[in-house]
């Protein structure tokens, strides 16, 4: 199932990947946060619409599945992007990619960002320049 | 915006859960026994009396620090072990990566502000930070550091990146300025990539490159350089 124009996903960015000033402030995404393993075939995120409730309670329910089923460190972040404004950037940028809802076991509200490609530096610096605009910090939720 | 102090994790001060859980039973003996110390009791016959007797002599909080220091003696499980080692194994290899790079640095010191040398270690630990370490990265790769401190010797930026890791290991330098921001990657074999964003009348427009490192300059010289390295 193609996810809504109108939603939103959540990706979790670790320490490593956030963008930091010469201060070590975080101040945005790296655009490797972005960017596939070579044994991964899709981006995972999660479905933020899956959860009921107010935004609010969203993202702490798909922080809370974060942590569940993964590492996630103080210092690490989530980013969040609306699944139309993704779709656009992708496709501007020649990369017409799906985002399914793909649920697993121990995260039912798990998607995947399908037909990203690999090594298009300009392209993952789209997505976290312009496409995951919200960082919520993980010591915040 | 995060305004914590680095954390370093140089082997003499950080700890594993095994060094925690014996200081933590260290810490309760020395509870345990400063709770009794006051009775007229010695230290030995303290520590070897029968529990009955603690049950019907001592209040529940110090029954709770002999529990809690009983539960400690217990011999770790094999599976708690393993995880023990798998932990200590990763803290070594992301030491030595730190290590290595230290050493790497300390060889160009003299085109260094001591400044800046510290900040570059401190960021460097802060980057192998254990707590925050993605079990499947690589930590820092060597041949990466190198490509790194070659361009900062040919471009000499005034101002200090941000750094980053990248899954295999390559060391990423953020350079931000409002919401334009210029990023690049430091590979192998003297090879760098870069990116840059820049915003006009509200239009992003993204440029990307990949270079040798003796090029980089060149390769970044129609994007004003000035507006990304200097102060």
């Amino acid at each position: 199932m193609n996810l809504p124009d109108e939603d939103h996903v959540m990706r979790f960015v670790p320490w490593s990947r956030l963008r930091r000033d010469e201060g070590e402030n975080v101040i945005g995404f790296l655009p490797h946060a972005f960017e596939l393993r070579p044994e991964e075939q899709s981006l995972s995120v999660n479905w933020l619409e899956y959860f009921s409730g107010d935004r609010e309670i969203r993202i702490q329910e798909s922080v809370k599945i974060f942590r569940n089923t993964r590492v996630v460190g103080k210092k690490s972040a989530f980013g969040i992007g609306n699944v139309g404004q993704i779709k656009e950037i992708c496709g501007a940028n020649g990369a017409p990619v799906r985002i399914v809802y793909e649920p697993e076991v121990n995260n039912q509200a798990h998607s995947a960002i399908r037909r990203l490609p690999r090594d298009d530096l300009s392209l993952l610096e789209a997505l976290a320049a312009d496409a995951f605009v919200e960082l919520v910090r993980n010591v915040d939720v | 915006m995060s305004d914590k102090p680095i954390q370093s994790h140089s082997s003499s001060t950080a700890l594993t859960n095994a060094a925690h859980s014996a200081l933590k039973a260290d810490a309760l003996r020395n509870a345990l026994y400063s709770a009794f110390k006051g009775s007229a009791l010695g230290e030995e016959q303290v520590l070897g009396m029968p529990s009955a007797l603690h049950a019907a002599a001592f209040s529940e909080d110090t029954r709770l620090i002999e529990r809690r220091v009983n539960e400690l003696l217990n011999p770790p499980s094999p599976a708690s072990l393993t995880f023990v080692l798998a932990e200590r194994q990763l803290e070594e290899r992301l030491f030595d990566a730190t290590a290595s790079v230290k050493i790497l640095t300390a060889q160009i010191a003299m085109h260094l502000e001591r400044e800046w040398r510290d900040k570059l270690f401190r960021q460097l630990d802060s980057l192998h930070d254990l707590a925050e370490w993605e079990p499947d990265d690589e930590p820092i790769q060597q041949a990466s550091f190198a490509t790194f401190l070659k361009a900062i010797v040919e471009i000499k930026p005034q101002r200090r990146p941000g750094l980053g890791l990248s899954h295999g290991g390559n060391l990423i330098a953020a350079w931000t300025t409002g919401r334009d921001r210029l990023t690049i990657e430091f590979m192998a074999k003297d090879r760098v990539r870069w990116v840059l964003a820049r915003y006009r009348d509200g239009e992003s427009e993204y440029f990307a490159g990949q270079t040798s490192v003796s090029r980089l300059a060149e390769g970044l010289a129609p994007y004003d350089p000035k507006y990304w390295f200097s102060v």
